[in-house]
């Protein structure tokens, strides 16, 4: 189709062509997407935090258009299946308008992408974000000029706290075209020349399309043939000639044709630069880049570290899963709502419904209490430090501290970033594994996410049972599960098929984490347990009770005693801990939690389920996500390994036990 | 005799010359980031993993990588 750029107002008819948000990882795109639409996405200072598209509306001069959020991207070749996504929608959605946000002091980098979206011929606007930043650092550019030179509206922002958006809406209204073009040299320009003149004249972007070509990516041309079919034997015509040109100048080159082309432009972009940036020559340190060398330094790195556990220890562990869990239980419940509850329940005739409210297993007196006495104040906790963790730039430099263990798992540092999420939750890691390169790494940090991360309900019981372990008893119970994933890791890593890539990570920059986010994201989050995991405790509990009353329990207790008693070494009873586990973890934890209260367990028992339950079947969410994203016969993979392997490994903890004669 | 970023020390800056690459996936995933032949590198630390300032890019590499950008004799010293 032959794009005309029509002005934007109230006459334009309801479309579904969006405006794109696009831009290199970690920019402020989720950030603007949040302030224009009002909707709440993740906004986090690591690369990354973005992994698929975000829709929302949003109103332009009178007409009111979606605005799509996207995974941040270094250049439109994708390598990661993140990037994928944010090219796939670039070349299929015909947007209106693509807004290109950019890190204002890495102008260098943005203009990289600039000129790619130039080759496109899309309607552009350029968002020069975090401008208080590079105010602060004492760079200027100047957007006027730079608006000049490249044809295309230029706007200084700051999303993050709302200047310039208004600029920037407006200068949507009468969209166009970049209009500068770069030049490459004469072997590059004259093969984008020819393969341009094969393109069907009506396929947008050949110059784009042309040069992916010549970068060896024939995505975006197999977009646009889907768009504007043509005979497959004319393409397969076509294609084999457009093949000849591409070997012919490759030969001209000693370096592969795409890192040519990205190395040209990226020397365009310093011309461009030298008539636009303007830095302070050197500078010293700012206050926050040495706090950021901190975090990672060769030697106060780790104190730093343990530090940081530390104190995320005592406000989860002790604040989190003692005062505020003892004042949940003992008061708010204890005091108030199982009180009423039982009242109010004795006042019903049915002795059935009464127990299923109050009795042992009772939606109130189990059900909720777990779930908001329990496990709610500990997840609040946790989402509370992890933000600031997320927010001050921590995490992606935590990847830089723990490399060299992960390599060792023929991983990489960058696969940190999924695996502390994990603790978090683990479906939302399963899907941020997008950002890493190869389907192997891909595979593995899934595989270990559900094997034994445990996430943040899980780890709030886990924390609030640590009272009833001894600190070796917590130190067996860690070095077990640290012990296998890493076991796990090293053997897959041997087993998959597939390439592993080196380290190389971008570190944001270390920011004041802002309250109004953590605040906004900590309440999503507890949102999204309140909705998810709540029913599904309701869910367990009622199983449990009607297990209970039908007299199955029991005899479900024998029926898997060979197992839980025999080779675990556990009294039958935990056996409907392991079934309620199958709907969620943290809940088979929860069970784990109440036997332990009530004395029915010894320690080495105590240690030995929590390892099993630790590694027990990842939650149903987690196994639906593993389908989505992989396919059901990787999730039935996953889920045949993960279940027998958790009973093997709490098998053989206990025979090690008894033969050693540990006693705890 | 050459130089990578190996032998260069903390605190110094130094211009690349080349990456003695035949990994175009790396080449690719440099050049994205701004690093390619021409740009100044700056070591802040090599442990637990390298650490360089490329413009306003913080970049962490394996020593891998870092050996196989090679950098030009005159070393500058800022700090
Ligand atoms: N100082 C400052 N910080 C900003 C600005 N815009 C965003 N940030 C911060 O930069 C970080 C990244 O913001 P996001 O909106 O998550 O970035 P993104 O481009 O969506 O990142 P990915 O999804 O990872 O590609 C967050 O910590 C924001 O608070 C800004 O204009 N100024
Ligand atoms: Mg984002």
């Amino acid at each position: 189709m032959n794009m005309e750029y029509p002005p934007i107002n109230a006459t334009i008819p309801i479309t579904n062509r969006p405006i794109l948000l696009i831009g290199n990882p970690n920019v402020g795109k989720s950030a603007l997407f949040a302030r224009f639409t009002g909707h709440r996405v993740d906004i986090s200072n690591y690369p990354g935090t973005t992994v698929e598209l975000a829709h929302g509306p949003f109103s332009v001069n009178g007409a009111v258009l979606t605005l799509i959020d996207t995974p941040g991207i270094h250049s439109l070749l994708p390598r990661s299946d993140d990037e994928r996504v944010t090219c796939d929608v670039l070349q299929n959605s015909s947007p209106w308008v693509v807004i290109q946000v950019a890190d204002t002091k890495n102008l260098r980098r943005a203009l990289l992408l600039t000129f790619q979206l130039a080759e496109y011929a899309m309607p552009f606007v350029l968002a020069l974000n975090m401008a208080d930043e590079a105010e602060s650092l004492g760079i200027q550019v100047d957007t006027r000029r730079l608006a000049q030179i490249l044809g295309a509206p230029v706007i200084s922002t700051v999303a993050t706290h709302g200047r310039g958006l208004d600029d920037l809406r407006a200068s949507l209204e009468s969209p166009r075209p970049v209009s500068y073009q770069i030049h490459y040299d004469g072997a590059i320009e004259s093969a984008v020349q020819r393969i341009t003149t094969l393109l069907p004249e009506n396929w947008t972007g050949r110059r784009a399309l042309a040069l992916a070509l010549l970068s060896g990516e024939a995505g975006p041309a197999e977009h646009a043939r889907r768009a504007n079919p043509i005979p497959p034997e004319t393409w397969q015509a076509q294609l084999a000639s457009i093949q000849a040109i591409v070997a012919e100048t490759a030969a001209q080159y000693s370096q592969p044709l795409a890192y040519e082309i990205t190395r040209q432009r990226l020397r365009c972009a310093d011309c461009l630069l030298a008539q636009v940036y303007q830095a302070a020559a050197v500078r010293p340190p700012t206050l926050a880049e040495k706090l950021g060398q901190i975090m990672v330094h060769p030697v106060w790195g780790w104190p730093f570290l343990v530090l940081v556990l530390v104190v995320m220890y005592l406000f989860v562990g002790q604040f989190g899963a003692g005062t505020l869990v003892g004042w949940m239980e003992e008061t708010v419940f204890g005091e108030w709502l199982n009180p009423l509850a039982i009242r109010a329940a004795q006042s019903i005739p049915f002795s059935v419904v009464r127990d299923f409210l109050v009795g042992e297993y009772g939606l109130v007196t189990m059900g909720l209490s777990y779930s908001l006495a329990i496990v709610l104040p500990i997840v609040l906790t946790f989402f509370l430090a992890f933000s600031l963790l997320e927010d001050s730039g921590y995490l992606a430099r935590l990847a830089v501290m723990a490399n060299r263990p992960f390599k060792l798992m023929g991983l990489n540092g960058k696969a940190v970033l999924p695996m502390v999420l994990g603790l978090g939750c683990d479906t939302m890691a399963t899907l941020t594994t997008r950002i890493l390169e190869t389907r192997k790494e891909r595979l593995q940090v899934t595989l270990l996410l559900a094997l034994g991360v445990p996430c943040s309900a899980q780890l709030g019981v886990l924390l609030g049972m640590m009272a009833f372990l001894s600190s070796a008893g917590v130190a067996i119970w860690l070095a077990v599960v640290t012990a296998t994933l890493f076991g796990v890791g090293w053997l897959a890593a041997r087993v998959l098929p597939g390439q592993r890539t080196d380290f190389i990570l971008e570190l944001p920059p270390v920011r004041r984490p802002q309250l109004g986010n953590i605040v906004v994201k900590t309440l999503a989050r507890l949102e999204w347990y309140l909705k998810e995991v709540l029913p599904l405790f309701i869910l367990g509990t009622a199983l449990l009770f009607a297990l209970d009353r039908l007299g199955l329990l029991v005899w479900l207790e024998r029926g898997m005693a060979p197992l839980v008693k025999g080779l675990l070494g556990l009294p039958a009873e935990t056996a409907s801990v392991f079934l309620i586990g199958f709907l969620r973890r943290d809940f088979g934890a929860v069970g784990l939690f109440t036997l332990a209260r009530d004395s029915l367990l010894t320690t080495n028992q105590l240690i030995i389920s929590l390892v099993v339950i630790t590694l027990f079947i990842p939650c149903i969410a987690n196994v639906l996500m593993i389908v989505r994203e992989h396919g059901r016969r990787t999730a039935l993979a996953v889920a045949a390994f993960v279940f027998p392997f958790a009973f093997a490994v709490g098998s053989l903890l206990n025979l090690a036990f008894r033969l050693l004669g540990i006693e705890f | 005799m050459t130089s990578s970023l190996r032998d260069l020390k903390p605190g110094q800056v130094a211009q690349v010359v080349d990456i003695a690459s035949n990994n175009t996936d790396q080449l690719l995933k440099l050049s994205a980031l701004g690093l390619v032949p021409g740009c100044f590198v700056r070591l802040q630390q090599r442990f637990p993993a390298y650490i360089v300032r490329v413009g306003e890019t913080l970049l962490s590499l394996d020593g891998a990588i870092a050996e196989k950008i090679l950098l030009s004799q005159e070393i500058e010293q800022v700090k």
